[in-house]
């Protein structure tokens, strides 16, 4: 009985212990910390982005369990950021002029990140009653954003296919 | 010299043993027993994992502006410390000032605001956040292990566990944002009264049952129901839940000639009323009339020489509502929900990300403005006179407009209950097909169907009016009419988006697992196969949700698709359970199959909750105002298992 009790303070103490040493009063040590080093003014600085892959097809398809609405699937490309300074924005979007929609990720580009990036569309909702037709022009932009100017790294048409 | 130091000493041994004997009976005041000290540090465990920090609906920003202005120690909200403006919705204006609502809920957060605060001064505070959740999984395994009268076991395996969980969270900390506490304190603060949901569960049903029973009870309400989802949204629905439970609890316990200060703790059913309408009158309402029914129809003639005492009670407890009124609109009768709003467009909030409103079913537009009066008597009484008439009158409507829903409208009322699926937004914006039924999102209430069975069982039986006098019948009564007046409340406004839960439901919740406790066989089933309900809710999470989670994963389902997919699991275990259920009344020979079937609903819910937080949890919102999970290491699975 008496090792249990002294395992039970035995803990507390510890856990109150480093609660205290890691707080500011004593400041013995800094256990928190942000997770990225990516500490420079956001939309700072520029980057050499090269095209890996893009998608050259997008579907429109109803959700399956009874979710009714229609996805917009968008296959992931990627791309080679190199020569990062700074912070600058990539933004990659999907837009379909027809449907009035867009969507697509804001990437901020730095140094401590792997060259290769992913882009990924997170999947858009639609409703089915603005389907009106059974593709749809799309477009796909990569913008580069930094130190005040914009580039379009490349801008290409896609096809969007409803499947009903 | 020597002498007056062992004086000393012996005064300072005397002062901690008092403060530890006060801090024992208050402890025992609020959480009633061991049982009681387990199930509120389990939950507060559970519901912590289920946290994280940060604004989820829009009309958040609202509170979490006025809290922060009442932390400066004024009424009136100054600037938008939150959100992108101070139009926000549930903002009401007075002369030009701006202010907010709930505000019983905010002045109960103030004191975890000053905790954190003082916490902040000595501590990191996500250091201190795990530590005091380690600590807290420590004690429950302490207690658990008194309980069950395995001591060294359960003290050194939750040793074991405290650390190497404190250990794993410090590794992966994070910085809490400081500007996010405000928000982080009312978040604890709700799931302080989300865990004392489960406790005061248990202690209602422990009371007019038995203990284990009262347990399995408090662990379904926990587990079972979207109570843990809810708790760490620092909106008033958790709040409103405890308020009900409390009035419950303590309405139970009047009925008793033998509880001691009867009159006082009849009052305080009263009490919990109060507390109710600073934070949501006309839910408060419903509350209110729910009692005095339940009292008019269980107490003899001789119990109305209390009328006094539990009046008196009221009228004080009633009384920081009133004053913060008064301050607000200049007439103590009428709440911030009857001002006029601030909100130009009269939009309705929204889910922050994926959009959504949340309309509120119960403010009442017609009545905008009535409370610019003075401060004189008479414009007062006026007042109260107004308030009473808006109030009954827009209680009165509500009432029968949820009539006409339930009798006309039953494909609406079939999406709220049984089946969501996809329900096209108010907003005209297409949204995720995110908002669950309530039974999807409680499968465990699928045992409701044996409630009328056992009614009839029952009544055939013997019916005798006096039997009321007691406390269980009394109690079922108040039960079964304020689950009535609750759903009729709100039902005509149903389904609404931004709901996920059916989230202006949730004190039925609870309410409904007591009841099924209370009227139906569902008891015997808790009482005699307790230990298969724990271990298939242990199972149904350790393998089931293991089998979900590889599923959903590998599907890479929408956010929609994931959560309908969990609505259909959740509706099939809510069949199975409520076929079992219906054979309850007539034989115990299916009993150990109708646990198993309560056991893997509450399964079901559990997952769901925990892959909210984890894998759906950059789809279900990315947030403009976000302190990651509470707990570091469910950040680094939430990273990790990412679905949507």
């Amino acid at each position: 009985m008496e090792e249990t009790r002294l395992a039970v303070y035995g803990v507390t103490g510890f856990v109150v212990l480093v609660t205290l040493v890691s707080g500011p009063l004593v400041g013995a040590v800094d256990l928190t910390q942000e997770p990225r080093g990516c500490t420079a003014q956001i939309g700072s600085g520029t980057a050499d982005v090269s095209v890996e892959s893009l998608p050259d097809s997008a579907t429109i398809s109803k959700g399956q369990f009874g979710a009714e609405t229609y996805y917009l699937e968008v296959p992931d490309g990627s791309v080679r950021a190199t020569n990062v300074s700074g912070q600058p924005i990539l933004s990659y979007t999907i837009s379909i002029p027809e449907l009035s929609r867009s969507a697509g990720p804001t990437l901020f580009l730095c140094t401590h990140q792997s060259a290769r990036q992913q882009l990924s569309i997170q999947r858009l909702t639609i409703d089915e009653s603005e389907l009106d037709a059974d593709s749809y022009d799309a477009s796909l932009t990569l913008l580069l954003r930094g130190d005040g100017e914009e580039i379009t790294v490349r801008e290409q048409s896609i096809t969007v296919e409803v499947q009903r | 010299m020597s002498d007056s130091r062992t004086v000393s000493a012996a005064d300072v041994s005397r002062v901690v043993a008092r403060i530890h004997t006060r801090s024992v009976r208050a402890g025992r005041l609020v959480v009633g027993d061991q049982r009681g000290l387990a199930l509120f540090l389990g939950s507060l465990c559970y519901i912590a994992l289920l946290t994280r920090v940060g604004i989820f609906i829009t009309d958040t920003y609202t509170t979490a502006n006025a809290f922060v202005a009442l932390t400066e120690g004024h009424l009136s909200i100054e600037r938008a410390v939150f959100g992108p403006s101070l139009d926000t919705p549930g903002m009401h204006v007075v002369d030009g000032q701006l202010y907010g609502r709930n505000y019983g809920q905010l002045v109960l957060s103030l004191p975890a605001y000053w905790l954190l605060e003082g916490a902040s001064v000595v501590a990191d505070l996500r250091i201190a956040l795990v530590a005091v959740w380690s600590l807290a999984l420590l004690w429950f395994s302490v207690v658990l292990g008194r309980i069950l009268d395995y001591r060294r076991a359960f003290a050194l395996s939750g040793c074991v566990l405290a650390l190497v969980l404190f250990l794993a969270n410090v590794a992966v900390a994070t910085p809490v944002p400081e500007a996010i506490v405000p928000v982080l304190a009312m978040q604890l603060t709700s799931i302080l009264s989300g865990a004392l949901v489960a406790v005061f569960a248990y202690r209602l049903v422990g009371y007019l049952a038995t203990p284990r029973v009262g347990v399995v009870a408090g662990v379904l309400v926990v587990l079972g129901t979207p109570i843990g989802f809810w708790a760490p949204i620092p909106k008033r629905h958790v709040f409103t839940t405890l308020c009900v439970l409390l009035a419950l609890f303590a309405f139970a316990k009047s009925r008793d000639p033998e509880t001691p200060r009867r009159d006082l703790v009849h009052g305080g059913a009263y009490a919990a009323v109060a507390l109710l309408a600073w934070i949501h009158a006309p839910e408060a309402l419903v509350l209110l009339v729910t009692l005095v029914v339940a009292d008019f129809a269980s107490s003899p003639a001789a119990r109305y020489r209390s009328l006094p005492v539990v009046g008196g009670v009221f009228v004080l407890a009633l009384v920081p509502f009133f004053l913060t009124n008064f301050l607000i609109a200049g007439n103590p009768f009428v709440p911030p929900r009857l001002l006029r709003s601030f909100d130009i467009a009269d939009a309705g909030s929204s889910v922050v990300d994926p959009g959504g409103a949340d309309g509120d079913p119960t403010a009442d537009p017609g009545s905008g403005g009535s409370g610019a009066g003075g401060g004189s008597i008479v414009e007062s009484l006026v007042g109260l006179l107004d308030a009473i008439v808006t109030a009954g009158t827009t209680f009165v409507r509500l009432l029968v407009g949820g009539v006409e829903t339930a009798t006309e409208r039953t494909s609406d009322l079939y999406r709220t209950f049984v089946r969501s699926g996809y329900v096209v937004a108010n907003s005209g914006a297409s949204e995720e097909a995110i908002n669950l039924s309530v039974l999807e999102s409680a499968p465990v209430l699928g045992s409701a169907v044996a409630v009328p069975l056992a009614a009839v069982n029952r009544l055939r039986a013997n019916f005798d009016p006096r039997r009321l006098r007691d406390p269980r019948p009394a109690t079922a009564l108040a039960v079964v009419v304020f689950t009535a007046l609750f759903t009729l409340l709100y039902v005509e406004r149903l389904p609404l988006h931004a709901q996920v839960t059916v989230r202006y439901l949730i004190p039925l919740y609870p309410v409904s697992v007591v009841g099924l406790v209370l009227l139906t066989p569902i008891e015997r089933v808790c009482r005699k196969e307790t230990w298969t309900v724990a271990w298939t809710v242990a199972g149904g999470v350790l393998i089931g949700g293991q089998v979900v989670a590889a599923f959903v994963l590998s599907q890479g389902l929408a956010l929609g698709e994931a959560f309908q997919f969990h609505a259909l699991v959740g509706l099939g275990l809510a069949g199975v359970l409520a076929v079992g259920a219906t054979a309850t009344p007539y034989t115990d020979r299916f009993d150990r199959v109708v646990a198993g079937a309560i056991g893997l609903a509450t399964a079901g819910t559990v997952v769901f909750s925990l892959l909210v937080v984890t894998a759906y949890a950059t789809g279900l919102g990315r947030y403009p105002v976000d302190g990651g999970q509470l707990l570091p290491i469910l950040r680094v699975l939430a990273d990790l298992l990412s679905a949507v």
